[in-house]
């Protein structure tokens, strides 16, 4: 289970070395929090220098929101017929279009 | 869980626990988080898109910071809620996950929570950013749909003065009363020669305040901060070399979470954290144009806030192909010397163009970076 560095099409950075223990495999790379501020994008560096603390407990968490998902995926297809190519998956909690996911 | 297709993959933004995440394909293809055919060649778009797109809703602000960096004033322009509406919906099309408002001062509009309820609508994340002027707690119940708002708050009444030119009690007021009504605040704190010192002080003032992370910002040339006020202002290289391990400490002792703006990049990571864990934790460095994309109160598009090259508006793909926007990517892919065989310039991308801008041209190097001063030293070019 490691956190790998992107590097696709200059979307992400390269990188040449460097991974973070205790992500989801799949999981490239991880922005905590809402970045809240109006004139720069912030990031949040206790997870670089303190990251056995916050940055694993973040890990954990998103690794267990992938888990629910796929868990509410597997049992919304035991409830329903399956109806095609999903449409960005389930509204979220806070009201968003469902077709949201999409873009 | 709102998602958007890149080559890689994926990036999605989770509600629970906040943050941002890319995902390659495999991942994104068995959490289904998109349509199989989001991938296809017809749909990837053409280039990189803003994941955060900040929307300036007024160039009005009765504080008149001598250092703003908007040069905002009580008569600046200020948009009708139809044209932010509209911008709200231009911002969603592009598939950003989160608006950040600010201006001028946002809290001088009366239609923010309406604002704020249209961008929930169409699937964006809205956050503010004020500096508590004109916050009473009626204000404070209608700003509940934004995720998170942060006051500006450089420290004590001192620190204010010099920097801000007023002293701190509305920002400490705002962050008192969001705190204590159950919004999720933060505080951001402009690191200049003066608010330096404090910044210990500062930070843990914000904890006890309410403050649930603080970020701290680098001073930049633009608006009011620019020519011998941004010299005055700006950190000193004694500053710059101690920042590390005061950041470091920071982290260890604040009890709240530490964020640095893209631009301090340069002045904060050393060969204690490797570049592969900077991008792994999001740590992209210069955004403009590609991560970020902001829309000025007059509907102009540019690659940062703090940038004077603009495209005119919508912000759409022909805006991000503009060379006020494009720039900023295709500097990255080109770096100067020596930011060309600087080991940190994936998680860097060459530091601060409108500090560079400012200093002479904005291709040159970012001439603050303390490894650009070392360079140009061994090299006898001029700091």
């Amino acid at each position: 289970m490691i956190l790998r560095p992107g590097s696709d099409d200059g979307r992400l950075p390269a990188a040449s070395r460097g991974s973070v223990d205790g992500a989801p495999e799949g999981v490239l790379a991880v922005r905590a929090g809402h970045g809240a501020n109006c004139s720069s994008v912030g990031s949040v560096v206790d997870l670089l220098f303190a990251a056995s603390v916050g940055g694993g407990a973040l890990l954990v968490a998103i690794a267990a929101a992938f888990e629910e998902r796929e868990r509410t995926l597997v049992e919304a297809e035991g409830a329903a017929p399956p109806d095609g190519a999903d449409g960005g998956g389930p509204a979220s909690s806070d009201g968003e279009d469902p077709d949201a996911g999409a873009r | 869980m709102r998602a958007r297709a890149e080559p890689f993959g994926a990036w999605i933004r989770l509600d629970e626990p906040p943050a941002l995440v890319a995902i390659d394909k495999p991942l994104a293809r068995r959490l289904r988080v998109l349509p199989d055919d989001a991938w296809s060649e017809a749909r990837l778009p053409r280039r990189a898109r803003p994941l955060e797109v900040h929307l300036a809703v007024t160039e009005r602000c009765p504080v008149g910071c001598p250092g703003c960096y908007l040069d905002a004033t009580p008569g600046g322009h200020h948009p009708s809620t139809e044209e932010l509406r509209a911008r709200l919906d231009a911002i969603d099309a592009l598939g950003a996950f989160t608006v950040a408002f600010g201006g001028g001062e946002p809290l001088v509009r009366r239609d923010l929570d309406e604002l704020a309820r249209h961008a929930r609508s169409r699937g964006l994340l809205p956050v503010l950013t004020t500096s508590g002027v004109g916050l009473s707690p009626a204000r404070v119940d209608e700003l509940r749909s934004f995720a998170q708002i942060n006051v500006s708050y450089d420290g004590d009444d001192a620190v204010m003065i010099g920097s801000r030119g007023t002293d701190a009690r509305a920002a400490e007021r705002a962050l008192t009363l969001l705190s204590a009504r159950g919004v999720r605040v933060g505080v951001n704190v402009v690191v200049s020669r003066h608010s330096f010192a404090h910044l210990e002080t500062t930070v843990a003032a914000a904890a006890r305040l309410g403050a649930s992370e603080v970020q701290l910002l680098r001073y930049k040339p633009a608006g009011r901060a620019v020519g011998l006020r941004y010299l005055a202002d700006r950190l000193d290289g004694v500053q710059i070399a101690a920042l590390p391990a005061l950041v470091r400490s920071l982290v260890g002792s604040a009890g709240v979470p530490l964020r640095i703006d893209c631009a301090l990049v340069p002045f904060v990571v050393d060969e204690r954290v490797s570049p592969g864990d900077l991008a792994a934790w999001g740590v992209f460095g210069c955004e403009a144009g590609r991560h970020l994309a902001i829309v000025r109160a007059d509907g102009a598009v540019a690659g940062c806030s703090f940038a004077s090259p603009t495209a005119p508006g919508p912000l759409d793909e022909d805006a991000l192909a503009h060379p006020a926007l494009a720039s900023f990517p295709a500097h990255a892919d080109a770096l100067p010397a020596p930011c060309s065989d600087c080991p940190f310039r994936a998680a860097c991308r060459g530091g601060c163009r409108v500090v560079a801008a400012h200093a002479g041209h904005a291709a040159d190097a970012d001439p603050e970076c303390p490894r650009v001063v070392a360079f140009r030293r061994r090299e006898g070019s001029p700091t």
